[in-house]
């Protein structure tokens, strides 16, 4: 019964946009009022109130126009949109607004929550349902891992690498270790809490005790996609190298090699290069872009040897490893792509775990992911403990 | 043997109660090693006790074991992977297998057919089953005869001072915790043994404890997720080893409201099926069984029905 009143019920803006009298103390009420975007049902209000001539929601969710104008209420300097999301949606955006010709783009000024990102923060809307998960937030419970910063030397690349390594809780030398590799390693622990993840799905015996090594980059942009030095310096120099100072399982099966966005094409083309060395392979938001025909990919110059590596993978597809975990946003566009390839993956033999998610190319979205691939390929002692 | 089988102690009013009628006095040696390094962490336990708890620190003897011997500990790691080998590649077999009774369990188009099929499905997997512990049962075998472990002198120091205690004392508890870290010290320490050498002397266990003191270990839960994508919708479960055989005939399944989907009958049925003709209980929160020799199953203990 409350559930049907509660579908009737009109929008708050629409029922603001019914009073008599909307002078400042009437918005500013609306403000206090709620919480932004207002969530009602599987509707979404995003609101702000600017001087200017046009205001639109900025976003890049895949099916929405791609920038949202949003609607003046007469007399009054409030600007909404209205958009459906589906259930545990999450979507990162900002406003911007036109004056003249003068353009400015901001964050939501009446939304608390922000995603940070190594190009800046923006604000989220939590769509209906969606909640942060709770292995991704701090546990006092959680015993921690430590974080250990080792320079490594690589003659593939010519310089001296930086890389953060995770030692879970409890670690020892007399025990073995599964080893996970992780592309944009800083990225994923300063945006991605992975630290509070691995240190959560540990102590909840989601996840297997591992030790994670976390590199960082060079030229991102030259050596993610499909680079034979940067391939050689993960397999050829870091693998071994830390094999011989920590006591790490040592076997393919044993290893896992990861990224997101083109550190998943660099995951993916290092994988290509050394194959088997790798027992898993965790792939998000992979930028797999490709053309069937042509070059025109319809993306910047920085994805011509993307194409050209994906085009040629999936011209003669190999069995790189023998597990798969992709997950995708189905917001983005690299969601058509990730789809596209899953047979191609799938037909190699290798065995895939693909998992979708109503969020963006974003980091909050594949810090979601993690439990779903690092519990499916590390699994932890859960099913061995009984109280 | 005479066992006393509680389940799961997130409420220790059973144990408590057990212990009271059991082991009225004297000291109680206890193995708490399924809680790895948390094996000493055991004010609460000791407090269920009644203060009179003897921790055999297994665990903590085991660790040290690997620490001081490396030879041992070189074998420890050699059995370590090839029992891991075994496992996954039972699990690729167990999930086929699993797969094909699920998806004969779901045809209805002519049941007296689809019965024999989904009988035959079983029978297959419990020769999965079967083999499976048998290639586990044979790596061990391996390792013991490798290390020798009555002929290392600092096995034999842990055995003899584990034996002195366990003599001194009027009862011995078995706690949950890992199950295969559990089953692997009792064996590594003899504990099967001393419990059979003392057949009179109170034992009571739990939860993890229970499963590794049974004849076979099997590791269930319904709602973890399947090991791989092959259309399962739950996790199969897993027989893990030869227990330590104590007591023999019934498999236990502490958390089994949290762990199996009891509401699914199929599934229930399935299961009992697979493990006949051992009995599965269902150790559920607050229960205490006494399984006693030559008296028939206590009457208010509750199975996974088999039809």
């Amino acid at each position: 019964m409350e559930g049907t009143k509660a579908r009737r019920r009109k929008l708050a803006v629409n029922r603001l946009r019914e009073n008599t009298t909307l002078d400042d103390a009437a918005l500013r009420r609306f403000f206090d009022r709620h919480d932004f975007p207002i969530v009602e049902g599987s509707s979404c209000t995003f609101a702000v109130r600017a001087e200017a001539d046009e205001v639109f929601v900025r976003h890049r969710v895949l099916g929405l126009p791609e920038n949202l104008p949003m609607r003046r209420v007469e007399h009054t300097d409030l600007w909404f949109a209205v958009v459906e999301l589906p259930a545990s949606s999450r979507v990162e955006y900002q406003f911007e607004l036109r004056r003249g010709e003068v353009w400015e783009r901001f964050n939501d000024p009446a939304n608390p929550r922000i995603a940070r990102s190594p190009v800046g923060n923006s604000s989220v809307c939590f769509g209906p349902g969606y909640r942060v998960p709770d292995w991704a937030q701090y546990d006092p419970e959680a015993r921690p891992g430590e974080l250990l910063e080792l320079q490594i030397r690589s003659q593939a690349q010519r310089r001296d690498n930086r890389v953060t390594l995770y030692l879970p809780a409890r670690f020892r030398d007399t025990a073995r270790y599964p080893l996970l590799v992780v592309h944009d390693g800083a990225d994923f622990l300063e945006y991605a809490s992975m630290k509070t993840v691995l240190d959560n799905l540990i102590h909840r015996l989601d996840m297997a005790e591992t030790v994670v090594a976390f590199t960082s980059p060079g030229d991102r942009l030259a050596e993610y996609p499909n680079s034979g030095s940067h391939a050689r310096w993960i397999a050829h120099e870091l693998i071994p190298e830390l094999e011989t100072q920590f006591p790490l399982l040592a076997k393919p099966s044993a290893r896992c090699l990861m990224g997101s966005s083109f550190g998943a094409v660099a995951s993916l083309s290092t994988a290509v290069r050394y194959p088997q060395t790798f027992g898993s392979l965790l792939l998000q938001s992979g930028s797999f872009v490709f053309t069937d025909v042509g070059d025109d990919h319809g993306e910047g110059p920085a994805f011509d040897p993307v194409v050209k590596f994906v085009n040629r993978y999936r011209a003669r597809p190999t069995r790189v490893a023998e597990r798969l975990f992709i997950s995708c946003g189905v917001f983005e566009p690299l969601i058509v792509p990730n789809r596209s390839m899953l047979p191609v993956f799938a037909e190699t033999g290798m065995t895939v775990n693909y998992v979708e998610s109503r969020d963006g190319h974003n980091w909050e979205s594949w810090r979601d992911r993690l439990r779903d691939g690092l519990s499916w390929i590390f699994p932890g002692d859960a099913l061995f403990f009984y109280e | 043997m005479n066992v006393t089988l509680l389940g799961p102690q997130r409420n220790v009013a059973a144990a408590r109660a057990a212990v009271a009628e059991l082991m009225p006095d004297g000291a109680i040696a206890t193995v708490n090693a399924g809680w790895r390094e948390r094996e000493s962490d055991s004010a609460e336990l000791s407090d269920v006790l009644g203060g009179r708890m003897r921790n055999l620190e297994l665990y903590r003897r085991w660790q040290q074991l690997i620490a001081e011997d490396a030879g041992y500990a070189d074998e420890e790691r050699t059995l370590t992977l090839t029992l891991n080998e075994l496992q996954s590649l039972y699990t690729i077999r167990l999930r086929h297998a699993m797969a094909a009774l699920q998806a004969v369990t779901r045809r209805r188009e002519l049941p007296q057919v689809a019965a024999s099929a989904r009988d035959d499905c079983i029978a297959a997997i419990q020769a999965l089953d079967r083999w499976h512990l048998d290639a586990v049962a044979r790596a061990r075998t391996e390792f013991y005869t490798r290390v020798r472990l009555g002929e290392r002198a600092t096995v034999a120091r842990h055995r003899s001072e584990i034996a002195d205690q366990v003599a001194g004392c009027s009862g011995l508890v078995v706690t949950g915790g890992h199950v295969g870290v559990l089953l692997h010290v009792l064996h590594v320490f003899g504990l099967a043994r001393l419990i059979t050498e003392a057949p009179h002397r109170p034992l009571i266990t739990w939860s993890a404890g229970a499963m590794a003191l049974s004849d076979r270990v099997v590791l269930f839960h319904d709602h973890l997720v399947p090991p791989e994508s092959a259309g399962l919708e739950l996790r199969p479960a897993e027989l893990f080893a030869e227990g330590l055989g104590i007591y023999s005939g019934v498999l236990p399944f502490p958390h089994a409201r949290r762990r199996l989907r009891l509401d699914d009958p199929d599934h229930v049925r399935q299961m009992a099926q697979r493990f006949s003709p051992r009995r599965c209980l269902v150790l559920l929160d607050g229960v205490r069984v006494d399984l006693r020799d030559d008296e028939p199953f206590p009457a208010g203990a509750r199975w996974l029905p088999a039809a």
